[in-house]
């Protein structure tokens, strides 16, 4: 046997090798299937990163689009695997998504489910929430489910989703908060790693609950008129006139009358000064005073330079159609924001003067008041000739309309006229945004209706209405711009429903706007106090306000005094109107007056025809 | 039987050991040469998936802290809501850290409060993700912005972050009742969070617009006594403009 020239490897060699072989395929096909599987894993995790992340992007756009999309998603109507046909029913919009407390949870229901069992139709869901009618993206022409791209529809199917939006119940404003955690999961239940996205969005006021909302819009407003006093108080502070020289001045001159009311006759005859405690308490209701003429003046000023912006917007060359109705409207809301703040403002100090004055003549800081209010003043601000509480009561009267005709109902008759006329021409954002502007104006014009005492009717429903209806049907219905018809709908069916919702929703703010014609009231029952306390003062009759209220000798010459205004405006004269009244002949008239003279008064003539008569 | 194969063994060697420099050589340059190939493959595959894996961290990382960054943002935006402008509690910069010794006004503990529970929630978060950041307000030309700036960290060791993403949002400070039915205004910038510099023009005109009401207010508040300009007449253009 030959063995030198034999070529080839020992079977150590052989075995040697073919191990090493083996391992590095061992390891090469575990590297090779290890990597195929961190790939799977890593694109399957992927693919639920990215779909929770446009979930949670669909859901923050669809709320900025639609307010009323969380109340909505109660009653999604979406078809999943089981039958089941509603995510969660609440057909009777209990509305409570919006409150505290709240938890809405859905789980394992499909990324992507068909509205009927036909496919073919194209109709789907996403996220059992957003309905996608296009799906030629995802599914190749004449084959449903053979498309190549990323996520077509037949990979989505087979992913599910966990949907759970819960109350924050850490923020100071309850229920305004709320907390989203969508749940990705691959294959089912039963996936070890579903991927969770966590987040927080702000519920929309269209999407509070009445508690949650009334309880917001009252800090809101809480807040707002602290704001505004603390500007008006500055104001005060470093423009307006001494208040203290004002109450020493009306002081000194009730003691100087002739003579002087009961409650100034021992400072007028012992020459004593206010005692300190008065005084202040005099000075803090004279500031109310100027505090309400302040901002009632405030008010006037701007109303007056915003109406001249109207006016100038209106005539301004350089201003497209759109562009020019826009700043108008806008200009309006500024005007009826203001009249609400003003009118938000003056309640506190007004209630405060009302109240004071019940204490009559019996007190001396109330006749002082009295006597302040009702004292002409020759110039202040650009009010002439006129009493302090007259600027007041004609700003009282005026504010209503400054809300109103001049506010709200003017910026709403522009959006209706702007919609109606350019609803097509425009882009989604900008009709968006004027249809919500719309919709908000016209919101506040039916709870400003709703105020019995008002008699204010909101003649632009039927446009805004109208308008909501056309561009439903002509513009988002056939451009299939779901999210914006999904709010334009809610808001219709909400103005059908408005009435109910003054007396729960909308109750804080129908109070705020109640409180223009409340005012007024308030202003008349003032005047009236004031008369009556002018003439106690006058005739040194002293009581709290309810006394002389019954005082036969202030009713009577109240009466009297009406009686001859009105008779003066009729262009009788005072002796016709004394004889008229108290059935005396001109013969008996001329004999009192011989018998009086100048002296010849309402009483004496009273007296007169009691001994006549009886 | 026992001692034949090792004479086999042995018989067989020698003319191996003849010609050794030739068939040797073969066998460990055919598996050196095999390993090396293999090596090379697998590195290449093993840099690929480690790539792969890094970009999808990086991805999810990315998802979450957008979604951490917009809760805090709107959980101190709501908190802004909760006071009155002179009253904000973020007066002066609120500077706020996950980490722990830093405390806080009372509406940034809050939200510190709630986001250690949505953390919590979530095992990738909270052994990886950070956050800092602050919330300032700044009124220019009479807009009242709030100004919130997040930076969301990944904790790589325990010395060092890396900042995933820093976002600066400005929101208009906004609250009456017109404002409250109407459209939220806010703006959003992913640049230059951390730099605190002034609010740019552009910011600060997308702000403007029909809800720079408080802006006029403020201004007519401060200037106009001294130098009103008189109407005609007081109720003057009160209703027009139709």
């Amino acid at each position: 046997m030959k063995y030198v020239n034999r070529k080839g490897m020992s079977l150590i060699e052989i075995v040697f090798a073919l191990a090493i072989v083996c391992f590095l395929l061992f390891v090469a096909i575990f590297q090779f299937a290890g990597t195929k599987k961190i790939h799977y894993i890593s694109n399957e995790y992927l693919n639920k990163a990215c779909l929770a992340d446009i979930a949670a992007k669909l859901i923050k756009d669809q709320i900025q689009i639609n307010p009323y999309f969380l109340k909505n998603i109660n009653n999604a109507v979406v078809k999943n695997p089981d039958g089941v046909l509603l995510i969660n029913k609440d057909e009777d919009l209990s509305d409570s998504i919006g409150g505290a407390g709240y938890s809405f949870a859905v789980t394992d229901f499909p990324v992507i489910s068909s509205v009927k069992n036909n496919t073919a139709d194209g109709q789907y869901y996403y996220f059992g929430l957003f309905k996608v009618e296009n799906t030629g993206a995802l599914m190749a022409s004449g084959n449903a489910f053979n498309s190549k791209a990323f996520l077509n529809i037949k990979d989505l199917q087979k992913y599910s989703f966990d949907l759970s939006i819960t109350d924050e119940g850490e923020t100071s404003l309850a229920g305004i908060l709320k907390n989203i955690d969508i749940k990705i999961k691959y294959g089912g239940a039963g996936d070890p790693h579903p991927f969770l996205l966590s987040t927080k969005v702000l519920c929309p006021p269209e999407s509070l609950s009445s508690i949650v909302y009334s309880g917001f819009q009252k800090k809101l407003f809480e807040t707002s008129r602290d704001e505004f006093l603390k500007n008006m108080g500055l104001l005060l502070k470093d423009a307006g006139p001494s208040v203290a020289g004002n109450v020493d001045a009306v002081f000194e001159w009730l003691c100087s009358k002739n003579p002087a009311p009961l409650m100034f006759k021992h400072y007028a005859a012992s020459g004593e000064k206010l005692e300190p405690e008065y005084k202040k308490t005099a000075e803090r209701h004279f500031k109310n005073v100027y505090f309400l003429i302040y901002v009632f003046d405030f008010n006037a000023y701007m109303q007056s330079m915003w109406a001249d912006r109207i006016d100038d917007l209106s005539v301004m060359p350089g201003l497209g159609p759109v562009e020019r109705l826009l700043a108008i409207a806008s200009t309006y809301r500024k005007k009826a924001q203001l009249a609400l703040q003003t009118a938000d403002q003056a309640r506190i100090p007004f209630s405060e003067i009302g109240a004071y004055l019940n204490k009559g003549t019996k007190d001396t800081v109330s006749v002082m008041l009295a006597s302040f209010l009702k004292n002409r003043v020759d110039e202040f601000f650009d009010y002439k000739d006129i009493s302090m509480f007259d600027i007041i009561k004609n700003e009282v009267i005026q504010l209503p309309d400054d809300f109103t005709t001049d506010g709200i109902k003017g910026a709403l008759e522009k959006f209706n006229a702007l919609l109606a006329g350019s609803y097509q021409n425009m882009q989604p954002r900008a009709l968006h945004n004027i249809l919500k502007e719309m919709t908000a104006f016209n919101e506040v014009n039916e709870i400003t209706a709703s105020v019995s005492q008002s008699g204010y009717v909101n003649t632009e429903f039927k446009n805004a209405q109208n308008n909501i209806k056309t561009v439903i049907e002509r513009k988002y219905r056939p451009d299939k711009f779901e999210a914006g018809l999904a709010y334009l709908k809610s808001e219709a069916s909400k103005n059908e429903l408005i009435g109910s919702l003054i007396d729960t929703k909308y109750k804080v703010a129908a109070d705020k706007i109640k409180y223009f014609w409340d005012m007024e009231r308030i202003a008349q029952r003032l005047d009236m106090t004031l008369e009556i306390m002018i003439m106690a003062i006058n005739y040194n009759i002293s009581g709290d306000l309810n006394a002389l209220l019954k005082n036969d000798n202030i009713n009577f010459r109240m009466e009297y005094n009406r009686g001859l205004a009105l008779a003066a405006n009729e262009g009788i004269s005072r002796d016709e109107f004394l004889r008229r009244n108290y059935n005396i002949s001109e013969t008996e008239y001329e004999e009192l007056q011989n018998k009086y003279g100048d002296n010849l008064n309402v009483s004496k003539i009273r007296n007169y025809v009691e001994q006549r008569d009886r | 039987m026992l001692i034949q194969p090792c004479s086999r063994v042995y018989r067989l060697s020698r003319p191996r050991r003849i010609n050794a420099g030739t068939r040797r050589g073969m066998a460990l340059a055919l598996v050196i040469g095999m390993a090396a190939v293999l090596f090379i493959g697998l590195t290449a595959l093993s840099f690929t998936a480690r790539e792969e894996t890094g970009q999808a961290s990086k991805f999810i990382f990315n998802v979450k802290a957008e979604c951490l960054s917009e809760a805090i943002h709107t959980f101190l935006l709501a908190e802004s809501y909760s006071y009155s402008w002179d009253d904000r509690f973020y007066k002066n910069r609120q500077i706020f850290s996950s980490e722990p010794g830093l405390v806080c006004t009372s509406p940034v503990e809050l939200m510190k409060k709630s986001m250690a529970a949505l953390m919590a929630k979530d095992p990738l978060l909270a052994q990886n993700i950070g956050y800092d950041g602050y919330i300032e307000s700044e009124t220019v030309d009479g807009v009242r912005v709030i100004v919130i700036c997040v930076n969301i960290t990944l904790r790589v060791s325990m010395l060092k972050n890396e900042v995933i993403l820093t976002h600066t949002y400005y929101d208009l400070y906004k609250r009456n009742l017109l404002d409250s039915l109407g459209e939220t205004v806010s703006f959003f910038s992913s640049a230059g969070g951390g730099k605190a510099g002034k609010i740019s023009s552009k910011i600060l005109n997308s702000l403007k617009g029909p809800l720079s009401f408080e802006k006029e207010i403020e201004q007519e508040v401060k200037g106009k006594r001294n130098d009103r300009k008189q109407p005609k007449n007081k109720n003057r253009g009160r209703g027009k403009g139709k």
